[in-house]
């Protein structure tokens, strides 16, 4: 007890600069969001390994799973090509080079839905081409948006996040509004901004609205469960239940938009 | 003893008051801010207690984040600074020799002087910088701006340096 004592009061002054010095990089990542990205940017590529070791372990116990799923997401999406090629045969117009979307694919490392703002870690980073702001999509839905990349590991904000909005409109009629998620069903979103004289009926099925630069038009959501029409505000309120389970996301895509750039330099431009 | 707390705290005081309403606000070429506050730093006793003054350097730092909404850089580089402040004045008096006078202003030697001003404002500018861009690819505007901040402060330094009555 004594050694420790006096090796405590030798080394007195590093402890209290060490101490002091972590107060205020907490202080500074508070204070200034460019620093906290910056330091998320450290953490992420140190702790992005230990979850790769941790995902590798459980994954492999989740294999017979993940074929099964593997061969529903195939099945699907055979009848999703086969359905476009019929489209693109018969109205005889080769919209193909109009699509500038480029898929990619990625696993998700580490999740998290019990949070307010949640996000994922996924394996693929800057040296496979993700960058920031690209979207994230799996089999059945939505699951974010790119948020901070490294070498080899990429931070997806995911949709259970109070600080993402989504844009959303209904499959048979074009009113759109936002989808958010109101931090309590991980399963469930709102949709905000649908204008009260548009009948709404539950069962409808959402689709992305393909208005932000993020996702293209016509990814399936989810389905309305519930609406309630205030009569003093213009809106609906709308409760929509996702195709998509947030907390078992596994595969998942990345769409790059080959236009990005463009159509961020024209919304930069608007916004001036 | 009392006299000498009183003097600190009115130079503290005083220093932080010119740093946050004069020396904040010069913005020469669009980004030069000179540092005067790093004048109480320098001119804390050598031998007066470490740990206390590694305690008022992150005050100081802290309060002119405070006033002048900065992130937190400057309380970083004024602790660090204070920290390492043996080390600099181990290179410069030499590590063995323990030195004569109480203050850096009563130094005899001028070289000695201006190798502790211009060690002790340069390092500290460039934590500062460091801290405030946080990126490698920032690199040549970290090295210009800590180059040109430092020439100004420790001019300014110097010349205030010299408005201070010698301790008796």
């Amino acid at each position: 007890m004594q050694r420790i004592i006096s090796l405590f009061v030798r080394y007195k002054n590093l402890i209290l600069y060490l101490l002091l010095l972590s107060l205020s990089t907490v202080f500074l990542g508070n204070r200034s969001y460019y620093h906290q990205t910056q330091l998320n940017k450290i953490s992420l590529g140190i702790s992005g390994g230990i979850y790769q070791v941790g995902s590798l372990v459980t994954s492999y116990f989740a294999l017979k799973q993940k074929v099964d799923q593997l061969v529903e997401e195939n099945k699907a999406l055979k009848k999703l090509t086969l359905s476009y090629f019929e489209q693109t045969f018969l109205s005889n117009n080769a919209s193909q080079s109009n699509f500038p979307f480029e898929v990619k694919k990625a696993q998700v490392i580490k999740n998290s839905h019990q949070l307010a703002r949640n996000y994922l870690v996924i394996n693929q980073g800057s040296n496979d081409g993700i960058q920031p702001e690209m979207g994230v999509i799996n089999a059945n839905g939505i699951v974010g948006i790119v948020n901070q990349v490294t070498a080899n590991y990429a931070s997806v904000i995911s949709i259970l996040n109070n600080e993402i909005r989504i844009n959303a409109r209904f499959k048979n009629n074009t009113s759109f509004g936002s989808l958010r998620w109101d931090g309590t069903n991980p399963k469930e979103m709102l949709l905000d901004d649908i204008v009260s004289i548009y009948p709404v009926n539950v069962g409808d099925t959402i689709i992305s609205g393909g208005m932000s630069a993020y996702f293209p038009l016509g990814i399936p959501i989810g389905k309305i469960v519930d609406v309630k029409t205030p009569l003093t505000q213009g809106y609906h309120e709308i409760k929509v239940s996702l195709f998509n389970d947030p907390t078992q996301f596994n595969f998942v895509y990345v769409i790059e938009n080959l236009n990005y750039d463009e159509i961020k330099t024209l919304i930069d431009k608007e916004e001036k | 003893m009392i006299q000498n707390y009183r003097k600190y705290s009115i130079r503290f005081i005083t220093l932080i008051l010119l740093q946050i309403l004069v020396m904040n606000n010069i913005n020469l070429f669009g980004y030069l801010n000179p540092m005067i506050y790093l004048l109480f730093l320098l001119l804390f006793p050598f031998y007066l207690n470490q740990t206390v003054y590694i305690f008022l350097g992150f005050l100081m730092g802290l309060s002119i984040d405070l006033f002048s909404q900065g992130g937190g850089a400057h309380t970083i580089a004024s602790l660090t600074i204070c920290f390492i402040r043996p080390a600099i004045i181990g290179v410069i008096f030499g590590f063995k020799t323990k030195v004569q006078s109480l203050t850096i202003r009563d130094e005899p030697r001028i070289r000695n002087k201006i190798l502790y001003v211009l060690l002790f404002v340069f390092l500290h500018h460039l934590i500062y910088f460091v801290s405030v861009y946080f990126n490698t690819e920032n690199t040549i505007i970290i090295i210009k701006h800590t180059l040109t901040t430092s020439l100004f402060s420790i001019l300014l330094i110097w010349i205030m340096m010299r408005f201070y009555k010698p301790s008796k």
